[in-house]
């Protein structure tokens, strides 16, 4: 976990046009998750390009500035990018581009008390490029938390998958929103959105409303958005074992929100989330 | 000895009284069948002895050792002794069995389980109740068949080991197996005492268990109690029997059939109607 991105002996950079630009050698392997935080605090606009057939982890973790960031994920390249925000402000956009036989894989632990503005656009440019977008929530106080996720469709036989969970507290509020769109000539692409918040209290708000496009017959889409209460059955079947309402509330939000750990590899990590959303509840 | 008491109970739903007056006495040690026709209040009951939201008691008392069970909140109703193993237990996505049932053991502990503790209590429950013990790492009943979800409740009433178990059709959905297995589960837990109320539609359950003492619950009382050859009649005859014996009419629930000529639309019969 010491390593800099930047020191790595896989991984050249420099400067062009004020941005820094990173490339990850062809085949390169990454066997661990490696903190970016260090080259995202130093610029505004980092391009991070990955090359053929290499396999990237990358987590971030202190993403507050008001940061453009841009993948390039070149034929087979295989990235995998975890956000672990536990305490910071985040107004981040960041887009990535796939190309031929890519893979994206994002999953982003959100526990922070704080405020949120983030756009994601996801290009699923090359034919049977693939990404997946996890994302698990928590807003309490008053927390403005906005999650804009976007996939575009542009080769065949892509996939683009968006699952967003979300639990608000107390006088916060959380938005998912974002496009799907698969366009004309995408044929057998695929594409999966689903958001759902569960809320708590009287004053809380929260909104799911993600979006579909589609410009091709040959495709499969799905959406849902759930923005609901915790359901009166399930908290009466766990009060009937004895379990207190606040003890239920919390076991209740802890699944909700906890099935993101599956995406962490690092034990420390996962533990860090699980005490994170179990401190704020 | 403790005893659970039922005096003059009112409930109702949704502004639709289905309780009208509920009177029955459970003692430690007695297990009382529970029989009637569908939709005359015998789940209803358990539910509002356990504390159901969606139903409103409006007179009446319920006692368990002489304490006021309505005024608790369920998780008190659970941890001073109540257990309801349900007909249709809730798949809580996300919660992970093992998590639950760790929860609901501490809950009635005045200090935690230790992770070997529970382990032990789990493993030994599970093999007796035939469940896999990877169940445990699975989300709470989610894509469980309905015979593992009642074998799950019958888990979950032996690590709490209540003072009163009330089981609501909790033979549904078991094969000839499985029956066999919550029956047994169901005799260790009378050998400690505990009291039982067992809704069933069927003889086959009761000859395994053995109750003590039968009621019949029609129109939202209970209508005649007596011994375990009620149960040989019920399960010959049916319940023609309360309304020539006893003189009780059976009421049949108020969603009547309706009549609708063939070439018509019954949907559109039934918006004009107001229905």
């Amino acid at each position: 976990m010491e390593n800099s991105l930047l020191t790595l002996k896989n991984v050249t950079h420099e400067v062009v046009d004020n941005t820094l630009v990173i490339s990850i050698t062809k085949g390169a392997q990454f066997n661990s998750f490696i903190h970016v935080d260090d080259i995202i605090e130093s610029t505004s606009k980092v391009k991070i390009i990955c090359k053929e057939n290499s396999f990237v982890k990358l987590l971030v973790e202190k993403y507050d500035a008001k940061q453009k960031i841009e993948f390039v994920l070149e034929r087979n390249a295989n990235v995998k990018l975890n956000f672990l925000s536990l305490e910071h402000n985040a107004a981040g956009e960041y887009t990535f581009d796939l190309a031929e036989a890519s893979e994206l894989h994002v999953a982003m632990a959100d526990l922070s008390d704080a405020n949120i503005d983030f756009t994601s656009y996801i290009n699923l440019n090359g034919d049977n490029s693939y990404a997946e977008w996890h994302l698990a929530s928590l807003g309490a106080g008053d927390n403005q938390k906005v999650f804009n996720i976007n996939f575009d469709h542009y080769g065949k036989n892509t996939y683009g998958n968006m699952s967003n969970y979300g639990v608000v507290e107390d006088a916060a509020f959380t938005h998912f929103k974002g496009i799907s769109y698969i366009h004309n000539k995408s044929v057998e692409s695929k594409t999966h959105q689903s958001a759902k918040i569960m809320v708590f209290d009287e004053k809380c708000r929260a909104k799911a409303n993600p979006i579909l496009k589609i410009d091709e017959n040959d495709i499969e889409a799905s959406h849902a958005a759930v923005v609901g209460k915790v359901n009166d059955e399930h908290m009466f079947y766990l009060c009937s074992r004895g379990i207190k309402e606040n003890d239920a509330k919390q076991l209740i939000t802890l699944g909700y929100l906890k099935p993101i750990t599956q995406y962490f590899e690092d034990k420390s990590d996962v533990n860090r989330i699980v005490h994170g959303i179990e401190k704020r509840l | 000895m403790a005893t659970l008491e039922i005096i003059d109970l009112h409930a109702s739903v949704e502004g639709k009284e289905i309780l009208k007056g509920v009177n029955l006495k459970v003692s430690t040690g007695e297990t009382l069948a529970l029989l009637g026709p569908n939709g005359h209040g015998k789940s209803t009951l358990l539910a509002v002895i356990m504390g159901h939201p969606k139903y409103a008691v409006t007179s009446g008392k319920v006692l368990l050792d002489g304490k006021d069970v309505l005024s608790m909140s369920v998780d008190e109703r659970s941890r001073a002794g109540l257990f309801l193993g349900m007909q249709y237990p809730s798949e809580v996505p996300g919660v992970i069995n093992a998590d639950f049932l760790k929860a609901a053991m501490n809950a009635h502990l005045e200090k935690p389980v230790t992770l070997f503790q529970f382990y032990r209590a789990l493993e030994s429950n599970s093999k007796e109740m035939h469940i896999s013990l990877d169940m445990a790492n699975r989300s709470l009943n989610e894509g469980f068949s309905g015979g593992e979800k009642k074998r799950n409740e019958i888990l979950q009433m032996r690590l709490l080991n209540p003072t009163f178990a009330m089981l609501d059709e909790i033979d549904s959905g078991l094969d000839v197996d499985a029956l066999q297995t919550v029956a047994e589960a169901i005799k260790k837990q009378q050998q400690v005492g505990t009291g039982f109320l067992v809704i069933s539609h069927y003889a086959r359950l009761y000859d395994l268990i053995s109750p003590t003492r039968v009621a019949v619950m029609v129109n939202g009382r209970i209508a005649v109690e007596g011994g375990t050859e009620i149960i040989k009649k019920i399960d010959t005859t049916g319940y023609e029997w309360i309304k020539t014996e006893l003189g009780i009419k059976i009421e049949k629930d108020e969603m009547n059939m309706r009549y609708v000529s063939i070439g018509s639309c019954a949907t559109k019969e039934a918006i004009k109607s107001g229905k």
